[in-house]
C-alpha cells in the first residue's frame, strides 16, 4: 500500500493523474481486501504450529491413553474438521474454509503417523506421503487459495520421487537412480498442470478462479525442479564417475519419454493457445532438456558441451516466459543463465580466476555484463515479450 | 477446482474413507493372520513422525537368506517360508506360513521391523532389549503380510513387566 502512494504521489507530480483520480484509486485499492492475506497468513502460520504439535504429542506416545481412545479421538478430530471445511464452504467463508482444508490436509499426515505408530506399522516415507497425496487430493480441490494446493502438490511430488526411488516395484525401472527420477518430475508437473487446464477449462474465461492456484502451484514446482534437475544431470554426471552408464539408461528414462510424448500431444491440442515462435521455444527447451540427460551415454566428456546444452535450456526458458509477459519469471531464469555463465567462467579459466589476474578479469566482466544488462534489460525484456505478438 | 455440493462431500468423505480403511486392513491382518514370535536384535531407536521406536532385525532361523539378491538390486520382493524354513525368490508353493518381505542390502524386511514406544521409556526399553532375550510376536495372514503384535522381554510382554523399569 505504501509503495502504491509513493506511485501515485509521483505519478500525480508527472501529472499523469488528476489528485482526485489518486484519491479514487487510493480508496478503491483500500476497500479491497488486501488485509485479507495477512490475516490468512497467520491463520495459516496457526494451523501449521497447531499440527506440529499434533504430531509431537502424538510422537510423544503416551502409554497411557489406551489404543482406541488415541484412534476414536483421531477420527472424531478428522470428522469435525472435515465437517467444519464443509460449512465454511456452504456458507462461502473463503478463509475459514481455506485454513479448515488445509486444517484437515496436515491432520491427515498426522493420523498416518498415529495410526503407523499404533499399528508398529515399518512403512517407509514414501507410502505415508503417497498414501496421504492420494486421500488428500480432493481436499486440497476444494480450496480457491494458493495454500492448500501447493501443499499438496509439494507433498505429491516428493511421493512421486520417493516412491520412483525406493519402491521395489519401480526399482527395476529406475535403478535408484536419482538423476532420472528428478528428470522426470518437471515433466511430470508440467502434464499435470496442462491436464487441469484441459479439464478445468482456461481459467481467464471463469475469472481465474477455478484452477489457478493448482496451476501456479504446478509452475512453480516445474521452473524449480527444472532447474534442479538441470543441476543434477550436469553434477551427476561429471561430479561422479557412474562405472556404467547403460545399465542405468537401460529403464529409467523411460517414464520421462512417455511424458515427453504426452506434453507433445496435449501441446497440439487447440485449447493450448500458443503462438508459432512459442511452441517452438517449448520444444527446443524440451529437446535440449532430455538432450542434457543423454549426453553421457554419448560419451560427451566435455564440460562446455554440458554447460552449453543447460545455457540453451535456460535461455530459451527464459525468452518462453518473457513471451507469455511472465515477467517475474523471466528475470528469475536470466538471473540463473547469468550464474550459469559464471560458473562456465570459473570451469573454464579456473586455474586463472585464482591469481590475481584471473580477479581482475572476472571483475570486470561482473561488472561488464551487469552493466549491460542494467542497461538493455528492457529493452531486452520488451524485445522477448514481443516475440509472441 | 471442486465446486459442486457433492463434489465437495466426495472429497471430503474420501479420507475419513481411508481411514477407516487404513485402520480395517491393520485390525484385519491381526485378527486373522496366524501369530508367531520370533527372536530379535535390536538397534537405534528414533523418528520424526511418529515418536520413538525400536528398529530390530528378526532372526526368522531361515539359512542363507537374501542368497542370490544382488546388492546392486536394492529392494526386491522377496519371501521367508517360516513352516519349514525356508528363504525364497518366488512365492514357495509347498510352505505353510510365508512372510513376504523385500530384500535389502543382504537383509530381509517384512514391515515389521519397527516397534513404537513412550518417549518416557525409549532408552531404558532399547537397553533391556540390547541386554535380554528380546522377541516379537507377529501375525501373517494369508497374502504373506505381517503386523507387529508385541515385544517381549524374556518371552513376556514388556508392557506386563514394569518391575523391568525400576
Amino acid at each position: 500500500m505504501l509503495r502504491l502512494k509513493k506511485k501515485l504521489a509521483t505519478w500525480v507530480s508527472h501529472s499523469l493523474l488528476t489528485p482526485e483520480q489518486a484519491k479514487n484509486i487510493s480508496l478503491f485499492e483500500s476497500s479491497q481486501s488486501n488485509t485479507s492475506w495477512v490475516i490468512r497468513g497467520f491463520l495459516l502460520l496457526g494451523v501449521i504450529v497447531i499440527n506440529i504439535g499434533i504430531i509431537s504429542v502424538i510422537a510423544a506416545n503416551w502409554q497411557n491413553i489406551p489404543n482406541f481412545v488415541k484412534l476414536f479421538n483421531n477420527f472424531f478430530l478428522l470428522n469435525l474438521l472435515a465437517g467444519g471445511v464443509y460449512y465454511a464452504w456452504q456458507k462461502k467463508k473463503p478463509i475459514l474454509s481455506e485454513v479448515l482444508i488445509v486444517f484437515v490436509m496436515l491432520f491427515c499426515l498426522a493420523s498416518i503417523g498415529l495410526i503407523s505408530q499404533i499399528y508398529h506399522t515399518g512403512g517407509e516415507l514414501y507410502q505415508a506421503l503417497m498414501l496421504w497425496s492420494i486421500i488428500t487430493a480432493g481436499v486440497a480441490a476444494i480450496s480457491k487459495g494458493f495454500f492448500a494446493p501447493f501443499i499438496w502438490v509439494t507433498g505429491f511430488l516428493f511421493a512421486v520421487i520417493f516412491t520412483s526411488l525406493d519402491s521395489p516395484f519401480l526399482f527395476p525401472i529406475f535403478h535408484n537412480n536419482f538423476a532420472s527420477v528428478i528428470m522426470m518430475i518437471p515433466l511430470l508437473s508440467t502434464l499435470m498442470a496442462m491436464g487441469c487446464r484441459l479439464k478445468w477449462g482456461n481459467p481467464v474465461q471463469d475469472n481465474g478462479e477455478n484452477n489457478k492456484n493448482y496451476r501456479k502451484a504446478l509452475k512453480i514446482w516445474t521452473l524449480f525442479s527444472g532447474i534442479v534437475a538441470l543441476c543434477v544431470s550436469e553434477t551427476r554426471f561429471l561430479m561422479l564417475e557412474i562405472s556404467d552408464p547403460n545399465l542405468i539408461y537401460s529403464n529409467s528414462l523411460i517414464p520421462s519419454y512417455i511424458l515427453a510424448v504426452f506434453l507433445l500431444g496435449l501441446g497440439l491440442l487447440p485449447i493450448f493457445d500458443y503462438k508459432k515462435i512459442q511452441k517452438f521455444l517449448l520444444l527446443t527447451a524440451l529437446g535440449f532438456y532430455l538432450l542434457s540427460f543423454h549426453l553421457p551415454l554419448l560419451e560427451v566428456k566435455s564440460k562446455i558441451i554440458y554447460a552449453l546444452v543447460t545455457l540453451v535450456v535456460l535461455a530459451v526458458m527464459a525468452l518462453f516466459l518473457a513471451s507469455l509477459k511472465q515477467r517475474r519469471w523471466f528475470q528469475f531464469f536470466l538471473f540463473a543463465l547469468g550464474l550459469r555463465f559464471w560458473v562456465l567462467y570459473l570451469q573454464a579459466l579456473g586455474g586463472l580466476a585464482a591469481t590475481g589476474v584471473g580477479l581482475i578479469v572476472s571483475g570486470v566482466l561482473i561488472l561488464s555484463v551487469t552493466g549491460i544488462c542494467y542497461r538493455y534489460h528492457r529493452q531486452i525484456t520488451n524485445w522477448a515479450e514481443e516475440l509472441s505478438a | 477446482m471442486i465446486q459442486t455440493k457433492k463434489g465437495v462431500l466426495i472429497a471430503l468423505i474420501i479420507p475419513i474413507v481411508g481411514w477407516i480403511l487404513l485402520v480395517a486392513y491393520k485390525k484385519h491382518i491381526l485378527s486373522t493372520g496366524v501369530e508367531v514370535t520370533r527372536p530379535i536384535t535390536a538397534y537405534d531407536p528414533r523418528d520424526l513422525l511418529s515418536g520413538h521406536y525400536l528398529t530390530y532385525t528378526v532372526n526368522y532361523g531361515v539359512e542363507d537368506i537374501c542368497k542370490g539378491v544382488s546388492i546392486y538390486y536394492r529392494k526386491k520382493t522377496t519371501y521367508v517360508c517360516l513352516k519349514p524354513p525356508k528363504f525364497s525368490l518366488k512365492w514357495p508353493n509347498s510352505c505353510e506360513l510365508v512372510i513376504r518381505g523385500v530384500c535389502n542390502r543382504g537383509t530381509f524386511r517384512a514391515g515389521i521391523e519397527r516397534y513404537y514406544v513412550p518417549k518416557e521409556e525409549a532408552k531404558k526399553l532399547e537397553r533391556l532389549v540390547r541386554s535380554n532375550k528380546a522377541s516379537i510376536t507377529f501375525s501373517v495372514n494369508k497374502a504373506g503380510q505381517a503386523q507387529v503384535k508385541d515385544l517381549l522381554i524374556n518371552g513376556i510382554s514388556w508392557k506386563k513387566q514394569k518391575n523391568l523399569f525400576k
